[in-house]
């Protein structure tokens, strides 16, 4: 069988999608949580528990956008692996680059943007080498 | 000899609309490019020792404002998708009028930003200094960096969007044809969607 006799659709259907009412509601849902988002701070001590319950608020709002408004709930699968791929990429880039900023004691609450004059704390962007304390290179090595 | 039937299965193939799926792989590259941002400003906060405290930095951001600015992004947002409801359903005149509402929103948006600036601008809050004594001045450029690139991205998709409404005026999209509708939606529920993240970051933690 060649290729031109299988059967393909040009594009994912765009009717079965959402209702004009599913869409308001989600918008009354989003305006509702920023309401409460903006409270929250005033209501609650400003600590760990405020940070995360507004953060995962935000991210439920913003799900709530990618699955209704931007129609992932309803398209093809291959949308939504994009941006989990772009999520991972993240991810990933995320955990080379600060893996040893806070699993190395000496280098925690430390930034090259804060070191003492003349030096720098240096991190190698690799797995195996983030673990280890980041190097300290006097200005004299650098030449 | 009994004639067998046999049924075969047809392979069926879905193939994605090319210009649909670059919309999202270069909004995946925006995932990558905001969240830097955003990453680089925490990282920056977590090793400051002079980060502004919450109550400092509610002093010198207008937090009320800036709520009424994210509202006014999600009713754009309800605006943009019932613009494309309607034309799916053949509704042009109700593409045009949701589309201008979200004309007159993201434009409102912008105005109240620039607003923002000019007052942050006159208490001293410029991109490499803050009104708080003692406090890092990387608050001041993050907070620019963030919403400066934000706000270049609502102007993009405004003057984007001005283009989509002339065609849609002049009757080019119709039930069976609107791609220009429902990609510009597609950037436009992105940029609602990174604002909803950044509010969070930048005024309310």
């Amino acid at each position: 069988m060649s290729d031109h006799d299988i059967p393909s659709t040009a594009a994912p259907p765009t009717h079965g999608r959402a209702t004009v009412r599913t869409y308001l509601a989600i918008g009354a849902v989003l305006a509702v949580l920023t309401v409460i988002e903006v409270q929250l701070p005033r209501l609650m001590a400003h600590g760990p528990l405020l940070v995360v319950s507004l953060v995962l608020t935000a991210l439920f709002k913003a799900s709530l956008v990618a699955a209704f408004y931007m129609h992932l709930k309803y398209d093809s699968r291959a949308y939504l692996g994009v941006m989990a791929l772009a999520i991972f990429l993240i991810a990933y880039f995320l955990v080379l680059l600060t893996f040893g900023q806070f699993t190395t004691p000496h280098a925690r609450f430390r930034s090259p943007v804060h070191a003492p004059p003349g030096w720098r704390s240096a991190s190698v962007p690799s797995i195996a080498s983030a673990a280890s304390a980041p190097i300290r290179i006097a200005p004299c090595m650098l030449g | 000899m009994q004639a067998s039937t046999t049924v075969t299965a047809q392979p069926t193939r879905t193939v994605l609309p090319s210009r649909k799926l670059a919309v999202w792989l270069f909004l995946g590259s925006e995932v990558l490019f905001f969240s830097s941002l955003i990453f680089s400003t925490i990282t920056l906060r977590l090793t400051s020792p002079n980060w502004p405290s919450y109550d400092r930095i509610t002093h010198v951001l207008a937090v009320n404002v800036t709520a009424v600015n994210t509202f006014i992004l999600i009713v754009s947002s309800v605006a943009v998708v019932l613009a494309l409801h309607a034309i799916e359903h053949g509704d042009q005149r109700g593409l045009v009028r949701w589309l201008f509402v979200t004309l007159i929103l993201g434009a409102t948006f912008l105005g109240i930003q620039a607003y923002e600036y000019r007052k942050l601008i006159d208490e001293g809050l410029t991109v490499a200094a803050t009104p708080i004594a003692g406090t890092d001045p990387l608050f001041a450029t993050t907070f620019y960096a963030m919403t400066g690139f934000h706000g270049l991205h609502v102007l993009g998709g405004v003057l984007t969007l001005l283009i989509v409404l002339v065609k849609a005026a002049r009757g080019l999209y119709s039930q069976d044809h609107h791609d220009g509708v429902e990609l510009f939606g597609l950037y436009w529920h992105f940029v609602d969607l990174v604002w909803i993240i950044l509010f969070t970051i930048v005024y309310l933690i």
